[in-house]
């Protein structure tokens, strides 16, 4: 393809090819803030706006091609049986992919961004539409969760980080799904399914929390967002099935087996109910290492869910795992929801705790029964993360703290991001936190359009009005420049000379007889200009100084340096 | 592209404002535009800057009854293409990146060196790239970063396939020109 391109010029270009990856907090935040201004935008009338509009995004492209082919295929909607639905989007996986069954498990490895991917996620979807009972979509939905963290891990390790927020996203939808599904079961009178999903979710969190350890610094604080909306999930779903009497604790075991009898195993000296619900993955025997997790039920008895292939190098005592309100503290016994727990000098307490709060317990369990507890955690951690808003209008007031955008008070924070220069009547969008009292606190503000007019600056109108600062044309760039003759700093080579014309890293700038000329210059140096903008590509330089040897920064009447990005961190 | 959905069905239903397709258009979309802008740009806060407004502008667009009829993706491509454009115009370099040049040079760490000097490299390139007119710009990014065909290059310029192979001959020699009168002055 690139044939026209010699080899030194494919060279220099190929300088610009690696692209470090985008940061993935941000990439999700720039999402959501996508579909916040989509939603703020949606036209009131709408011809053939079904109800669809109503729901939330759904997780896969295969729920949202669902949707089109529900839209396209209005007139025989009613009629439109599962079935045909699936042949429906059979065809349009076979239309999309060129193939057809093979192709579908061809993609079980697939990672995002590899080409298979999507019919990775259409197969599930296609599952779990075809899965009606609660139960058993609330686990699928758990079980595609797992498949998320372990793509999660496979893409940290490849340094695919750009493709981590889409993951985690979906990730977050399936957790929501399963807690729903649970919340629902536990009500309509099936605990123990409930429960069943909070051992699931457990184990998810395990492996959220081994990827986390592992995550190299870049991916962190992406993976703490992760862990925790995994752990909030988990302990929602726990505390759901402990608040229905369903189970008092989930428990993990990784351990040898010791004696496998018909309805009960023992695992490191723990005897396991094993029932027809329980999960055997493999088939085992005394002395192999297996991981076992389930609950406790009111009755004190261990009810496995699921019995995996352990790793025999990660043997470790069963350790049970619940939440409840702390009803008695002494120096070396705490008792939480009714059970008794030994605190050890080695048990991490995460916060300072009283007797009434609510927590959340690892604790190991000694062969002779006893609780020792682990870890104590808040369990009010569990709050869901802030809700964010955005929109967009007409700065009103800038008070100290505090600004007035579109009629609405938002403070202004050491955290706010954003962009110089911004004054009364520019238009921009702010993104903002909603706090539990109402008020805004501004995240970002970016500066769409600066005001038609300023009073004091006599610029001719721009032919934009203000109330569309965004309307798009098919030419956007000629988009009239409206702003003022801004004073900035051109740094680096001087890449050409040509009478009076320079190019100062790629910049056109003016030298006049006004120009200061501090040092004196050759092409190839590394310069410092101080220019004003001429609005139309090129500078006019003020002075103009050799960077480094020279003290250039305190030569010249010290111009408003603006950062290029004019983003303050 | 095989794996890319059907863009004018997915046209169709943002249209409509279905959040699905716009949320679809945005996951399929948005990595390559922030990855374009990453290359011209060299900088995370500009490409994520190009990245929103480029689909600002597109939901401004449709809001208005505008937009692609079809080809989205060049669509996309030639919104962010005039946004860098006009951010060119616009704003004076980077500061931040030629303090560290600067400050560098004197440093005797050999694979910090190694880093500068790439970051140095990728600075001419994008020099170098803004001295073409922007249509020269987005043929060369496009054909031989982006790899896309001449056809492709075609929908999203706006221009007969002829066209842009003249501009694309154009375009090189401007390049070839802009970078070996550098090298003269760097070495």
């Amino acid at each position: 393809m690139a044939d026209e391109l010699d080899p030194r010029l494919r060279a220099h270009l190929e300088a610009l090819r690696d692209v470090p990856p985008r940061d993935p907090e941000r990439a999700v935040q720039g999402r959501a803030q996508f579909l916040r201004l989509a939603e703020s935008m949606k036209p009131a009338h709408l011809p053939n706006q079904a109800a669809s509009s109503q729901k939330a995004v759904s997780s896969g492209l295969f729920g949202r091609l669902k949707g089109w082919i529900e839209q396209t295929n209005h007139p025989r909607k009613e009629g439109l049986k599962m079935a045909n639905l699936l042949v429906a989007i059979l065809m349009a996986i076979s239309v999309i992919f060129g193939g057809g069954a093979a192709t579908a498990y061809a993609s079980q490895d697939a990672l995002p961004g590899d080409a298979l991917y999507p019919v990775k996620t259409m197969v599930e979807q296609a599952e779990l539409m075809l899965t009606t009972d609660p139960q058993q979509k609330a686990e699928l939905h758990v079980e595609f969760a797992q498949r998320r963290v372990a793509e999660i891990q496979a893409l940290v390790a490849e340094g695919r980080l750009d493709m981590v927020p889409e993951v985690s996203q979906n990730l977050e939808q399936h957790l929501q799904k399963a807690e729903q599904l649970a919340t629902q079961l536990a009500k309509e009178g099936h605990p123990d399914a409930a429960a069943r999903v909070a051992v699931m979710l457990a184990n998810t969190s395990r492996m959220v929390e081994r990827v986390a350890e592992q995550a190299p610094p870049q991916a962190q604080s992406a993976m703490r967002y992760v862990e925790q909306m995994t752990n909030q999930v988990t302990e929602r779903v726990r505390t759901e099935a402990q608040k229905m009497s369903a189970m008092a604790q989930t428990f993990h075991i990784n351990g040898a087996v010791e004696a496998i009898e018909d309805g009960a195993w023992v695992v490191n000296g723990q005897t396991i109910i094993v029932n027809d619900q329980t999960n055997i993955e493999g088939e085992f025997q005394v002395g192999d290492s297996v991981a076992v997790s389930g609950y406790v039920d009111p009755e004190g008895q261990w009810i496995a869910v699921q019995i995996r292939p352990a790793n025999p190098m990660h043997q470790s005592p069963a350790t049970v795992h619940f939440s409840g309100i702390i009803e008695d503290i002494t120096d070396t016994q705490w008792t939480i929801a009714g059970q008794q727990v030994t605190i050890v000098p080695e048990t991490k307490i995460k916060g300072e705790f009283q007797v009434g709060d609510t927590v959340s317990v690892e604790a190991a369990v000694d062969p002779d029964g006893t609780l020792v507890a682990i870890a104590i955690k808040p369990a009010g951690e569990a709050k869901p993360q802030p809700k964010m808003i955005s929109f967009q209008g007409a700065v009103e007031a800038q008070n100290d703290g505090e600004w007035i955008v579109d009629g609405k008070s938002v403070a202004i924070t050491a955290n706010t991001k954003m962009q110089d220069g911004i004054q009364v009547g520019d238009t921009v969008m702010v993104v903002a936190s909603e706090n539990a009292d109402g008020t805004l606190e501004a995240k970002s503000i970016m500066l769409i359009a600066h005001r038609e007019k300023h009073e004091n600056q006599g610029e001719t109108p721009s032919p934009m009005p203000t109330q569309k600062p965004n309307t798009p044309t098919e030419k956007p760039t000629e988009k009239p420049t409206e702003k003022p003759r801004s004073q900035m700093t051109i740094k680096g080579a001087l890449m050409a000379q040509n009478g009076d014309t320079w190019i100062v890293n790629g910049y056109t700038v003016k030298v006049t007889a006004q120009t200061q000329m501090l040092n004196s210059v050759r092409l190839g140096d590394q310069i410092s200009v101080v220019a004003l903008d001429n609005g139309d590509g090129t500078y006019t330089a003020l002075s103009v100084a050799l960077m480094g040897g020279m003290d250039n920064h305190s030569s010249t009447s010290t111009p408003t340096e603006m950062p290029h990005d004019g983003i303050h961190h | 592209m095989a794996q890319q959905p059907d863009e004018a069905q997915l046209l169709r239903a943002a249209r409509s404002w279905d959040m699905d397709a716009l949320a679809t258009i945005y996951d399929v979309y948005s990595p390559m535009i922030y990855r374009y802008a990453m290359r011209l740009l060299g900088s995370e806060d500009l490409a994520e800057e190009c990245v929103a407004e480029t689909f600002a502008r597109f939901l401004q667009a449709l809001r208005n009854g505008g937009g692609p009829k079809e080809h989205l993706k060049a669509y996309l491509y030639r919104v962010a293409h005039n946004w860098i454009t006009d951010y060119y115009r616009r704003q004076p370099p980077p500061q931040v990146d030629l303090d560290l040049l600067d400050n560098v040079l004197t440093d005797t760490d050999e694979s910090l060196g190694g880093r500068v000097a790439a970051q140095e490299e990728q600075e001419r390139v994008r020099a170098a790239l803004r001295l073409l007119t922007p249509d020269q710009r987005q043929v060369i990014v496009l054909r031989f970063l982006e790899e896309w065909s001449l056809k492709e290059v075609a929908e999203a310029l706006q221009k007969p396939v002829g066209a842009v192979k003249a501009l694309q001959h154009r375009a090189l020699a401007a390049l070839r020109r802009v970078l070996s009168e550098e090298e003269l002055h760097h070495g």
